[in-house]
């Protein structure tokens, strides 16, 4: 009877501890689709996580998350330095740096009392969501001028964004002393950020310009579609390909910038209607893909490797095609490709009565020369050129990682 | 076909042929083992789940070859996850009773051994068809999609058969190895690599229940690796393949696996000396022993015979009872080198959607055509070895598939007679076809006309030039206006005067310098200098210039490169007016001039000779067309003339100078125009050659 009763008690307690394991697990499990299920209601299913670590040894918002699974919304928006001096900017760099930290991570805004209007704007609530906030701070050329002593230390290969042909820039859209990127789950939390981070930062910068964007769920399936209706974004680099191509690691850039990675960022007017009236065939065919399927117009499927040595005369996928120009998928231009993490906009209407919408190109990678302009230099009298506008944007540095909470932004560059 | 195709299908094959070699190989080491030396053990019920699973596969296959129809992901991810518990719950029970059966002998004598081999034989079997027949259907699964996606080359199939092979040859060394090894040694060491194994497999099917939304937590990862590790690399492979954890996994996944571990490994090392060993709480019911020992024992043929013949049968009957599918597979139509869609023998009116496969080994052309011959539905680029759809809606009639593949001659189907009521929504327009030999009268017609535009180009060209030899701004600005118009009725478009035609008519875009650049000449330049205060004299080397620009484009304009292809007239009809709300009513080419709207109207003027042009082609194709653009242009017209009266005297204003409304009328007019006339180039569309 002894040895029953504790068999008994022992199978009890067993029994007892799986059920409530296994119920932990699973109400746990529902509980964390419920709040995934909302944080991705914007995204239309897409599913995206609550937060991602703010410090680290390389910003977020590039691979992480990845391109494939990056927020759907987005705010870009350049500003120049009022600071009037080294000190100034550095106290800039700290309170952005302590900023982004805050939002990245949520948290409840502090009480200031009585004596000075609310720190917060409420208008996430009065307990601030991380809501998977990234923001992402680039430097442009101008900020290695000489106002605050950084000429020596400016990345090898950073330049003002060059004009190519085609282009139709206005300068109220271009360059920028230092480039936010804010990508997050819902579009208040990108305001909000963005009214946070301008609050804080009143005085030592100046907004240059802005452009809110937004990323579209798989549409049935796949990669995101563009606003011209092509997937867009199927043949961009992942995993380890994606991270030997973005992380700038030359030996003959300043110790400072290791790690860091350069930034292309590209508004492009997409002009829908005029797109909109031309033959399927003709569309296809300046893609290089089906327009249903994404399938490249020599496969089957979305993520079918196109293969351009069966077809030198360009007879199935032409020439001059967008896809075939971009990633030629061949040896000597493995290294040229980029990680692109791009988003759609509407911005209003066009002078011509015409919506004003298109894509905000952001592309990160190892060497603007070796990489975008090398594409870019390829695409330049694609047949698409028609119907696209490049207006603004700018060549940008991507700074290194936040390591810790004594770390900030651009330490190694200021220090 | 490139062989770098098969290496992830040697890898499948390579890998799924492990997993399931491995437990087939250790479950006949068992019997071996279980066997009294000198006495001889059945194998036959091993070998016959064996058989049983390669049936099962290889009728899954023939289901999804011979039925359209794709196992969604979902249920793909459910019927695998649901699989994958089960395996794991049987090769759990399987250990276990290994386990007692080793201790068994160990303990008693020679006599009753036989009979504890004879108790699992039905378990032996369930456990060697549910191992190969998981990793049998994952393997069916996947290489069915790669051969499809890959455009039926042979290199997936090859790989996978090198990998399978391999396995095979892994596990019979294996076997071998373990045959010398003694009972407690191996099954120690084989069963606690077999129950880290299950952990994996328990924890990936659960994963796909996950995914599959039948368990919830899909959302709560635990850890997530995929940034740093490339799941592609072939290290992965190896390490995912045998443990069958992946670099992303659940909260439940983690726990799941924690805790089959925790439970499993404790019990079954007690197991051995505990008399009576707790039995997996899954563990299904079994056919009786005596039963299927008879069934499989004597008649090991027979049985085979049968597992061979009831999923061929099951397959047939599936791959005959899915009427819908079937129905889908009628609209899958194939081209091959002398065939040309021969499944095209029945049809019903309304929107059908085919789907066309290239079998022909090259690239080309598919159309579906209506008695008269004319297009109702078209793929114009099919390549080698891809499928494409073709969405056509038909009323009744007789309809033809045509197929020109390359430079071969032309095939066609049977000529179908579609019945059924036509719909009476209106049926897309069927479209004769057009060759450039129908456009060239058209096309030498507007190279006429183009030729007198430019004639006048040039006059107003020596016009400015001796304005502003006489320092006279204010006549050259009316003058270069006058030019300007002149240049718009030539009807430059799409390009279409290439670099030269950037030389006359560029805009500061895209120049590093902008308006400053050197590169950037023509009338806008002048038309910058004009209203922008340059002296007169700088402005005659930039006149002088267009000057000679314009003099080459005159004696070029016949030439295939520039105005000279038949083709692009059709492109011209639209593209002009295109141009014009692009560059001119958006203010864009705008250097001071305030010319949009006079443009548009000379736009109107050469978009109109261009339709004449191109009316009877247009006509024979969609009567009434030209009728609609016309009025069309006519609103455009009063709506742009609109903009100059009365507050301008009669003269053209700016953009910013006309009223809101009015500018309103403007782009509605050009917009409503331009929606009618984007039919024009898909109508007299000529198919690129192939």
């Amino acid at each position: 009877m002894n040895t029953s009763r504790r068999n008994f008690l022992r199978g009890a307690i067993s029994g007892a501890a799986g059920t409530a394991l296994a119920g932990g697990v699973l109400i746990g499990g529902a509980k964390a689709d419920a709040a995934a299920a909302i944080a991705a209601t914007g995204a239309g299913g897409q599913v995206t996580q609550p937060s991602y670590p703010f410090h680290g040894a390389r910003q977020t918002g590039i691979l992480t998350p990845d391109p494939a699974a990056k927020q759907p919304f987005t705010c870009v928006a350049a500003f120049d330095s009022t600071a009037r001096d080294k000190a100034g900017l550095t106290g800039l760099l700290r309170t952005l740096t302590s900023r982004a930290r805050f939002l990245a991570s949520g948290g409840t805004p502090p009480d200031l009392g009585v004596s000075r209007p609310p720190s917060d704007s409420d208008v996430l609530g009065p307990s601030v969501p991380a809501d998977g906030l990234t923001v992402t701070l680039s430097a442009g050329s101008s900020l290695f001028d000489g106002r605050y002593g950084l000429a020596a230390r400016k990345p090898l290969k950073l330049t003002p964004m060059r004009t190519f042909p085609n282009d139709s820039f206005e300068p109220a859209w271009l360059h920028g002393d230092l480039l936010v990127q804010l990508c997050a789950n819902h579009p208040d939390t990108v305001h909000h950020t963005i009214r946070d981070i301008t609050s804080h930062t009143r005085g030592a910068m100046a907004l240059r310009w802005k452009m809110e964007g937004y990323n579209s769920p798989p549409r049935p399936s796949g990669t995101s579609r563009n606003l011209l209706g092509f997937k867009d974004g199927t043949a961009n680099p992942a995993g380890n390909l994606a991270t030997s191509l973005v992380w700038v690691d030359d030996a003959a850039e300043p110790a400072w910038a290791q790690g860091g990675s350069y930034q292309v960022v590209r508004l492009i007017r997409m002009l829908v209607e005029f797109w909109d009236r031309v033959s399927i065939n003709e569309q296809e065919g300046m893609f290089g893909r089906r327009r249903d399927s994404g399938a490249p117009l020599d496969g089957n499927a979305e993520f079918d490797t196109p293969d351009y040595t069966a077809d030198p005369q360009g007879n199935v996928i032409a020439l001059d095609a967008h896809i075939r120009l971009a990633n030629p998928r061949t040896k000597a231009t493995a290294n040229q490709r980029l990680i692109r993490r791009s988003y759609n906009y509407d911005l209003g209407v066009d002078t011509n009565g015409n919506l004003q919408a298109g894509h905000i190109f952001i592309a990160y990678q190892q060497d603007i020369k070796r990489q975008f302009e090398t594409v870019q230099e390829r695409l330049v009298n694609e047949p698409l050129i028609d119907y696209v506008q490049p207006f603004g944007g700018g060549y940008f540095f991507t700074l290194p990682g936040v390591r810790d909470t004594a770390d900030w932004y651009g330490r190694g560059l200021l220090a | 076909m490139t062989w770098a195709d098969s290496v992830p299908n040697l890898l499948i094959g390579l890998r799924e042929g492990l997993e399931a070699g491995l437990v087939v190989s250790i479950l006949l080491a068992a019997v071996r083992k279980g066997v009294p030396e000198g006495g001889r053990a059945s194998t036959a019920p091993i070998w016959l789940g064996v058989l049983a699973a390669v049936m099962l596969a290889g009728s899954f296959a023939a289901v999804l070859t011979f039925s359209v129809a794709d196992l969604s992901s979902r249920a793909q991810e459910a019927v695998g996850g649901l699989l994958s518990v089960f395996a794991v719950a049987l090769v759990t029970w399987m250990i276990f009773w290994m386990r007692r059966t080793a201790a068994g002998l160990a303990a008693q004598l020679r006599g009753e051994v036989r009979r504890a081999a004879l108790i699992g034989a039905g378990a032996l079997t369930l456990t060697a068809f549910l191992a190969v027949g998981r990793e049998g259907l994952e393997t069916t699964l996947f290489l069915w999609t790669a051969a499809r996606a890959s455009g039926q080359t042979a290199a997936p199939l090859v790989g996978a058969a090198i990998g399978i092979a391999a396995a095979v040859a892994l596990c019979w060394l294996l076997y071998r190895r373990a045959v010398r090894m003694n009972v407690g040694v191996f099954f120690n060491r084989t069963a606690i690599v077999l129950i880290v194994i299950a952990a994996g497999v328990l924890a990936y099917g659960l994963g796909d229940l996950q995914d599959a939304g039948l368990l919830p937590g899909r959302a709560w990862v635990a850890f997530d690796l995929t940034p740093h590790i490339d799941p592609g690399s072939w290290w992965a492979s190896i390490v995912t393949g045998i443990t069958e954890l992946s670099p992303k996994m659940t909260v439940l996944q983690v726990t799941a696996w924690l805790a089959y571990l925790a439970v499993v490994i404790p019990l079954f090392v007690t197991a051995g000396s505990a008399a009576k060993p707790a039995p997996a709480p899954e563990a299904p019911e079994t056919p009786g022993p005596d039963r299927w020992e008879r069934l499989a024992g004597r008649r090991p043929w027979a049985v085979a015979g049968v597992l061979v013949a009831v999923p061929v049968l099951a397959a047939g009957a599936t791959i005959a009872a899915l009427p819908a599918a079937a129905t889908t597979g009628g609209l899958a139509m194939t081209v091959t080198k002398t065939g040309c869609a021969p499944e095209w023998t029945s049809g019903t009116t309304g929107t059908h959607t085919f789907t066309v496969t290239n079998n022909s080994g090259l690239a080309g052309e598919v159309n579906l055509n209506n008695a008269a011959g004319a297009v109702v539905g078209e793929i114009e680029t099919i390549g080698p070895g891809t499928s494409a759809a073709l969405t056509v809606t038909l009323g009744a009639g007789t309809y033809t598939f045509t197929c020109l593949m390359g430079s071969r001659a032309a095939t066609v189907s049977q000529a179908v007679q579609v019945t059924g009521a036509t719909a009476s929504t209106l049926a897309p327009v069927a479209v004769k076809p057009v060759t450039a030999g129908d456009l060239t009268p058209a096309n030498d017609r507007y190279q006429r006309y183009a030729a007198a535009q430019l004639a006048d180009l040039a006059a107003q060209v020596t016009a400015i030039q001796s304005d502003l030899r006489r320092g006279d701004i204010a006549k050259a600005r009316q003058d270069w206006l006058a030019a300007q118009l002149d240049w718009e009725r030539v009807g430059a478009s799409y390009d279409s005067f290439g670099d030269l035609g950037l030389a006359v008519d560029g805009l500061p875009d895209g120049y590093p310098n902008g308006v400053n650049d050197k590169d950037f000449t023509g009338l806008h330049r002048l038309e910058y200098g004009l209203w922008h205060g340059q002296s007169a004299a700088e402005l005659e080397q930039v006149t002088a210039v267009l000057a000679t620009n314009v003099a080459t484009v005159r004696k070029n304009l016949a030439s295939g490169d520039l105005a000279g292809d038949p083709v692009n007239l059709p492109l011209r009809a639209h593209e002009i007016l295109e141009d014009a709300l692009r560059d001119h009513l958006s203010g864009i080419d705008d250097q001071g001039g305030g010319a949009a709207f006079a443009q548009t109207y000379a736009d109107v003027q050469v978009t109109r000779a261009i339709l004449g042009y191109l009316a009877p082609l247009i006509d024979a194709r969609q009567p009434g067309l030209v009728t609609t653009l016309t009025t069309e242009l006519d609103t455009l017209d009063q709506a742009l003339l609109a903009t100059r009266a009365p507050h301008a005297n009669g003269a053209w204003t700016s953009l910013g100078a006309a009223p809101q409304s009015a500018r309103e009328h403007v782009d509605a007019a050009i917009g409503a125009e331009l929606e009618s006339a984007a039919s024009v180039p898909d109508l007299l569309e000529v198919p690129p050659t192939h």
